[in-house]
């Protein structure tokens, strides 16, 4: 950003910086709240780091490798910046330069799983982080949104027989997520060096303090307190011929807009939860000791790495659970590509076009073969829950249903995968999310409007 | 995956895993602009202009009262690399590196001197054969110190990283390891001012993802961290820092302190160079008696 801060403003951030606040109200070592929205289309993911909103979006394609990767796949990250920020150019290849190390050079996405076919075919990931609001530290929450969106992607299942590659619909089986090792987190740090003048001002303080002795002097702690004060004094007097040099660094975290003018320089480290560099982007700014560097890994980096961490992994499994209602109307629906798979409003004003359209994606895709080897049975009773029970007959999930007319061979093998998946998430966070479980039992017992009673059999192919 | 360290724990260039390669300085190459210089390392061939103080071209260096505003270009050569690739192909990376040099730059001269001027650094990468942003770095320092431009101090960059060894030059740095102190733990061996060759060993080099997901010791033995760090040689302060690939935290300082070792005998030849350029210029204007 191009803007200039006030000269009041300087002095005024500076102030309160010395007394250990910041504008926004936080301490010096606090972090904005993130905030997740997942989009509907996986993949698709908008980032809130205070102020600062980013929305990254992943798609693919397949495309021939790189000459000399023949059995890796490509990650490619473009940033989007909009001209009213006016951002240089150098700003926005920073941030994309950053988020690449982060992810590509340090192998967190395994790219040897993206290859489709040895030198022929491999998957092209596309991740656009696109910038819509700037309030400071763009690089950390474009670096979430990346990680985010990455994590929350699926791409399509293939099959490959010879050299034929088919690539199979959602309708025909489950999209794949991606393989990531670990999850790269940005932190960036900014640093601001109290100019001379700090030492003024703490002359100042102590002037201050001076003419409020005599009330000080009655508290024995006042004493000591004066003690300490006269003892700052005399370093300082010391020093004075160094006044220059002799500087107090602050060390700000998630630094806001306003304070990103201030900074006399700003260190990016990307760090997994497991105490694992990925990348570190110290360019000018304050020189630091190498001591001081690391240390400063450990002191404030870490524990918002962490932080960060867990927050995502509980975002994911929130997100996965906080609505089962609209999943499970999508289950019943003829979905055949992946932007109707995280869209229920798309799915009902669409599901007969699209089931008029289902066999024609499959008769493109791979055919599936009936066999006569029925594995789970559906039944969906009269007040609209589905009850499903495997083979042994042990399995009984309960799920309400609102409308279901049809009965095709690719919803029974997508539902059916998907409540294998989720009887086996269900039991795994059952504890974490009984009051949701409870809900979900209240809405069984409302009467739903049931349309008709509605046997579905699934077939394994 | 193949080592670069042989049994005898020499590189495959034949350097020691502290030794830099052959630095080469001159000084005021073109006598047209304000200050020159050229650094070779190694293969790797760098010449960088600096054209300044002078008054800023743009509006925003012309009213920087505090002081003046560092630029930077970086050109690579179509022929620089040893894949023939268009110049535009570069753009990108000489972008980045031209930001980071001017960003070094310009907490390392003294600008509250400079005024609302401007001094413009011309970066020309000839050859590269890997570190090239350290070499671009030194080469524009040099030229900076040319052009008499005040600085707190030199600014010399280096990189630094690990190499994993195979297990039968593990055994044999083992043996050698009392006697030479080269620094070795977990089958990593540190080494200082990586050629192409070496950073694309490390980059192309795959580690097991549960090693990592674990973070134990076992997880080191794959992973190689390539940093480049600027540094001033005589405070030991980084001024600027750049890591890629992936590296345990707890090794980070002792990289460092590889680095500082490379940086420090960078510093000693290109000190070695200025000196012998001022006593060229003393000796030409007379002032030391022949």
């Amino acid at each position: 950003m191009e803007s200039v801060l006030s000269i009041n403003d300087r002095h005024f951030i500076l102030k309160a910086l010395q007394k250990g606040y910041r504008l926004d109200g936080r301490g010096l070592e606090d972090a904005r709240d993130v905030k997740y929205t997942f989009g509907l289309n996986p993949g698709s993911v908008e980032v809130q780091l205070g102020g600062t909103r980013v929305f990254a979006k992943v798609s693919q394609m397949l495309v021939q490798p790189q000459i000399g990767k023949s059995n890796q796949g490509i990650v490619v990250f473009r940033t989007l910046v909009p001209p009213h920020l006016k951002m240089s150019k150098e700003v926005v290849d920073r941030i994309t330069q950053i988020i690449e190390r982060g992810f590509v050079e340090s192998k967190a996405i395994d790219l040897e799983t993206l290859c489709v076919l040895f030198g022929e075919q491999v998957w092209h990931l596309r991740v656009d982080i696109s910038v819509i609001q700037d309030k400071g530290n763009l690089v950390d929450c474009a670096n979430l949104a990346a990680l985010a969106a990455l994590k929350h992607h699926r791409r399509p299942d293939v099959t490959v027989v010879g050299s034929k590659i088919t690539v199979h619909s959602i309708s025909e089986k489950l999209p794949l997520p991606l393989n990531i090792h670990h999850l790269p987190i940005s932190v960036s740090l900014g640093h601001i060096v109290t100019p001379e003048k700090d030492d003024n001002n703490n002359n100042d303080n102590d002037m201050d303090n001076n003419s409020t002795k005599p009330r000080k002097e009655q508290g024995g702690d006042g004493g000591e307190e004066e003690e300490e004060e006269e003892e700052h004094v005399t370093k300082s007097g010391e020093k004075k011929g160094h006044a220059k040099f002799q500087k107090k660094m602050f060390t700000l975290i998630d630094p806001s807009l306003k304070e990103e003018l201030l900074l006399d320089g700003k260190s990016v480290f990307t760090m997994t939860k497991f105490e694992q560099l990925c990348a570190v982007h110290k360019i000018g700014g304050v020189p630091l000791a190498s001591r001081d560097l690391v240390q400063l890994c450990y002191t404030y980096v870490l524990p918002l790495v962490n932080q960060w961490h867990v927050q995502l992994e509980n975002e994911f499994k929130k997100q996965q659970f906080d609505n089962p209602r609209k999943r499970k109307e999508l289950l019943l629906g003829r979905i055949v590509d992946p932007i109707q798979l995280f869209d229920p409003l798309i799915f009902k004003a669409t599901s007969k076009a699209i089931a008029s359209s289902s066999s024609t994606t499959t008769s493109s895709g791979h055919v599936l073969e009936n066999k006569e080897k029925p594995q789970n049975t559906t039944v969906v009773d009269r007040d609209g829950d589905a009850h499903v029970t495997d083979n042994n007959g042990n399995a009984d999930m309960l799920l309400d249903i609102d409308i279901a007319n049809d009965d095709d061979a690719n919803t029974d093998t997508l539902w059916k995968q998907w409540i294998e998946e989720e009887e086996t998430r269900f039991q795994q966070i059952l504890p974490a999310y009984t009051d949701q479980h409870e809900d979900q039992k209240d809405m069984q017992t409302d009467p739903q409007p049931s349309s008709s009673k509605l046997t579905l059999i699934s077939e394994f192919s | 995956m193949a080592t670069s360290l042989s049994e005898s724990g020499l590189r495959e260039d034949g350097r020691r895993p502290h030794e830099v390669r052959r630095v080469e300085c001159k000084l005021c190459v073109f006598p047209h602009a304000d200050g020159s210089a050229e650094f070779r390392l190694g293969a790797t061939h760098v010449i960088a202009t600096v054209f300044g103080p002078r008054q800023a071209s743009t509006k925003a260096a012309r009213v920087n009262e505090d002081g003046a505003t560092i630029t930077c270009r970086v050109q690579s050569c179509e022929f620089s690399q040893s894949d023939h690739r268009q110049a535009n192909k570069f753009r990108r990376r000489d972008r980045l590196l031209g930001d980071l040099i001017a960003q070094t730059f310009q907490c390392a001269v003294m600008t509250n001197l400079y005024a609302k001027s401007s001094i413009d650094i011309c970066i020309e990468i000839l050859t590269n054969d890997g570190d090239i942003n350290s070499a671009a770095i030194n080469a524009a320092c040099l030229a900076l110190i040319n052009a008499g431009i005040c600085m707190k101090d030199y600014v010399v960059a280096c990189s630094a990283g690990f190499i994993a060894k195979s297990t039968r030059s593990l055994k044999q740095t083992n043996k050698t390891g009392a006697k030479t102190d080269h620094i070795m733990f977990s089958g990593l061996q540190g080494i200082v001012d990586l050629n192409q060759q070496e950073k694309n060993l490390s980059k192309h080099s795959s580690y097991s993802s549960t090693n990592i997901s674990e973070g134990n010791e076992s997880g080191l033995e794959m992973c190689n961290g390539i940093v480049t760090v600027a540094m001033m040689p005589n405070s030991g302060e980084i001024v600027t820092l750049e890591m890629q690939s992936v590296l345990p935290l707890s090794q980070m300082e002792k990289l460092l302190s590889f680095a500082k070792k490379g940086i420090n005998s960078i510093h000693t030849q290109m000190a070695a160079a200025v000196k012998k350029h001022s006593f060229m210029l003393l000796e030409r204007k007379g002032f030391i008696g022949s």
